[in-house]
Formats: C-alpha cells, sequence, structure tokens
C-alpha cells in the first residue's frame, strides 16, 4: 500500500479540490508538491486541499504549504486547508501556520474564502 | 530490555534503519510503541514521533544527502524515570543542528522556502539537543524529553 494517495476534482468552475490520504512526510511531499506546480502551470491556483484523511504530517509536508502559498496568491489565488485532524493541526500550530493559513471544516466554508 | 519496580523506569530500545525515507513511516510506528511504555503524558506522545522522525529525516537529506540506502541509521531510546532520550548516530557528513537558525515563518512564506523546518520542530518540542561528532567519524545526535516541566 502506498504512504499517501493524492485525488484532484474540480470543486467548482475555478477551484480544485485535491484530497490526500495518509502519511505527508519527508518521503511523500515531492508528490504533493509536484501536483500542486502541474496545477499553477495550468492556470489553477485557487487550491482546497482535503486534509481529513492525512494521519501524519511532517515539517516536510507542511513545508509544500509554506512554500507554494505565495505563488498562489501571487497569481490571484490560495490555498485553504480542510478538515485537519487534530494532529495535523497540532503540527500546523508548532509551526506558527494558522496565523497564515485558512483552515475550515466544511466545503462551503472552502469555497465561501474565494468569494 | 524492560525493567520496573516501584520507583523505577528504564527501558532500552534500538532499531537500524536504511538510508532510505520510505522506512520512515515503519520507524515511526516503532517510535510510537517504546514512547507508550514510558510514563510520558499521552498529549505529548504524538510531538516526540514528530521530533525523531525529523531528526532521522534531517540525516537522510542532510548527512546522507538521500545517498545508498546502504548507508544506516541508528536509533536508540534509554528512558529513565524521569526522561526518555533519543540517540540518533550515522556516519554521513557533518550536521549540527545548533548551526541552523530559527525560523521566521513570514519570511520562510515570502521567499517560498518549502525546507528548513526540522530543527525548528524539534526544538520546539524537545528539552534537551546534545549534537556531537565523534570520532571523526559519526555524528551523534540525542534528543531529551523530560516526563515533567523543567523550569
Amino acid at each position: 500500500m502506498s504512504d499517501m494517495t493524492i485525488e484532484i476534482n474540480a470543486l467548482s468552475d475555478s477551484i480544485e479540490i485535491i484530497k490526500v490520504e495518509g502519511y505527508l512526510d519527508a518521503h511523500t511531499f515531492e508528490q504533493l508538491d509536484n501536483c500542486m506546480l502541474d496545477l499553477f502551470s495550468k492556470g489553477k491556483v485557487r487550491l482546497v486541499v482535503d486534509l481529513a484523511d492525512v494521519d501524519y504530517i511532517s515539517s516536510a509536508g507542511a513545508g509544500v504549504f509554506i512554500g507554494n502559498i505565495g505563488r498562489a496568491q501571487d497569481s490571484g489565488g490560495n490555498i485553504v486547508l480542510l478538515n485537519p485532524s487534530e494532529n495535523v493541526k497540532e503540527v500546523f500550530e508548532l509551526l506558527g501556520l494558522t496565523q497564515i493559513f485558512t483552515l475550515v471544516s466544511t466545503k462551503s466554508e472552502a469555497l465561501n474564502q474565494f468569494n | 530490555m524492560r525493567s520496573m519496580s516501584k520507583d523505577t523506569f528504564n527501558i532500552s530500545k534500538k532499531m537500524v534503519i536504511p538510508n532510505d525515507t520510505s522506512y520512515l513511516s515503519k520507524v515511526r510506528k516503532f517510535i510510537k510503541e517504546v514512547v507508550a511504555l514510558s510514563p510520558m503524558e499521552a498529549t505529548e506522545h504524538m510531538r516526540v514521533v514528530l521530533a525523531v522522525d525529523e531528526a532521522l529525516s534531517n540525516v537522510i537529506e542532510h548527512a546522507y544527502k538521500c545517498s545508498s540506502p546502504d548507508n544506516t541509521i541508528e536509533l536508540k531510546f534509554v528512558g529513565t524515570d524521569k526522561y526518555l532520550s533519543a540517540v540518533i548516530t550515522d556516519q554521513g557528513n557533518s550536521f549540527n543542528p545548533s548551526s541552523i537558525p530559527d525560523v521566521n515563518m513570514e519570511d520562510h512564506v515570502r521567499n517560498r522556502r518549502k525546507g528548513g523546518l526540522g530543527i525548528f520542530m524539534i526544538r520546539q518540542i524537545m528539552d534537551e539537543i546534545e549534537y556531537k561528532f565523534k570520532d571523526g567519524e559519526y555524528n551523534v545526535l540525542r534528543l531529551v524529553k523530560y516526563y515533567e516541566e523543567r523550569n
């Protein structure tokens, strides 16, 4: 079984949702990073990342969001984080990321962030 | 090896892993099991797993520079009734964590930096971090977590 899987779907005409499952760590982060860079290259800069099924995140995983949010925002987009587990939230808190990222608990809240 | 009496707790557990990030999830399982044996508060367990995982990831990325998986990393836990320590030994390039400055997250975001957060994370979690380059050959990193907050 793979340590992490990614699924991309359209949440609206201009917003993509990336569903991540498993471990987001030093072994898997590049897969998500490449996925985001690929979306940016297609002009898709409004991203919701569904973290409900991410069981574990390390700084390498969080680094994907830290390194890419500026790129999304500079192009008029954003990265919104949906439904992180308590463990994942704790890592964001340790890194001081809750001030920088918008964390939401439903898809409709996520959509509202782009209105 | 584990022994426990009324007032003492002693534990020593060791694992040797290949220099390969694909083993990290297995190692985290091992760390979780060891931490659960200790008297540490349950709320700290995940944090200690994270700190040790960060240290191992740093060895693979910086000390061994993602070279051959034939290179190995030794992870040894020693627990007493006051603390749990993780000693990480490798033969990669010397990598002193105290030389790494703290992170300014806003600068990180502005500069679109993705890495360089592991040591910052370890400092947030562990009570002591000691590094030695032993015999000009081994990096030895010792991370200590006390069960009770120390002033």
